[in-house]
């Protein structure tokens, strides 16, 4: 475990969540002026509690993202990994004892979200590869060009 | 501006004192002079002795908790000069700035592929991965040829 990586990670991971949670924080009281329903005070504990252990899941996941073995992979892999443990800490940490909510629509809603999350995220992804393949072949043209001032391997110790 | 040139005998390496009472263009363009006389960059390791490193060895600049350091495949020093003097300094050696704290050299890297958001991840040379911020995505583009509209 690198300790500074893993400060990193709480360090960025805070700005994140906190301001997601005021976001929502913020439509939870637009929601209710506009139905004029009254917020109790339970409910926005609740919303802090999922956003206390939604902010450790955040730290993670940097950290997982930040590894050697996740930089060689596609980004999308580690937001796939983690997107169905964000989805079940917010509904299970909302509607916990929530009698409209049973355990087998928490299941469809899961497969829903993951199947809906995987593709959107696919999409992105393969369009986002086309413009970098395109880059790609920019760089090699472009390191064909400058291979006089090319970079060389440095075979000596570690200093 | 005055030219004094003195020889020394027992001198082991050349040195060159620029005087100036204003860090104008004309120093500006005399210390990248003297910089691109020799392609070598002045480098501390990590016992304190300073080595020349030659530009071409270096894979990418980084500034950590207000120290600059250069990493190779090998070794890691520190530098004295600013990220902004460095990123002068290489402007014509394939270097680009990716972030606020990064600068890159674009011959070390292996592979381009997309990061989370409107970043890119630059796989280097030796198997290290550096990001590239959305910011920069457009100079980085300019730099090898594309369009800069990131």
């Amino acid at each position: 475990m690198d300790s500074a990586r893993i400060k990193q990670a709480f360090r960025k991971a805070f700005p994140l969540v906190s301001g997601v949670f005021s976001a929502s924080v913020v439509l939870l009281a637009g929601i209710s002026a506009l139905y004029g329903e009254l917020i109790y005070p339970e409910i926005v504990f609740r919303l802090f509690l999922v956003f206390v252990m939604l902010y450790f899941l955040t730290v993670i996941r940097m950290y997982v993202a930040g590894t050697r073995w996740a930089c060689n992979k596609p980004y999308i892999l580690v937001n796939i990994m983690f997107a169905p443990l964000y989805f079940l800490l917010a509904v299970l940490g909302l509607f916990t004892g929530n009698a409209y909510l049973g355990t087998s629509d928490l299941l469809i809603y899961t497969l829903m979200f993951i199947i809906s999350f995987t593709i959107a995220q696919l999409v992105v992804y393969v369009y986002k590869k086309a413009n970098t393949d395109k880059m790609n072949d920019a760089l090699n043209e472009f390191q064909k060009e400058h291979q006089e001032d090319g970079y060389e391997e440095e075979n000596f110790d570690r200093a | 501006m005055r030219l004094f040139l003195k020889e020394i005998k027992d001198l082991k390496e050349t040195e060159v004192e620029i005087r100036y009472s204003v860090r104008d263009e004309e120093v500006e363009s005399l210390i990248s002079a003297v910089n691109s006389a020799h392609d070598k960059l002045i480098c501390i390791k990590d016992n304190g002795d300073s080595v020349p490193v030659s530009f071409t060895k270096i894979l990418y600049f980084e500034a950590v908790d207000r120290g600059v350091f250069a990493y190779t495949s090998a070794s890691v020093y520190k530098i004295r000069n600013t990220l902004y003097e460095l990123e002068e300094m290489c402007r014509s050696k394939s270097f680009v700035r990716i972030s606020k704290s990064t600068i890159v050299s674009l011959n070390a890297v292996r592979k381009i592929s997309p990061g989370e958001g409107r970043k890119l991840r630059l796989l280097l040379a030796n198997g290290e991965t550096v990001i590239v911020s959305r910011g920069f995505v457009g100079d980085l583009k300019k730099s090898i040829g594309m369009k800069g509209d990131a």
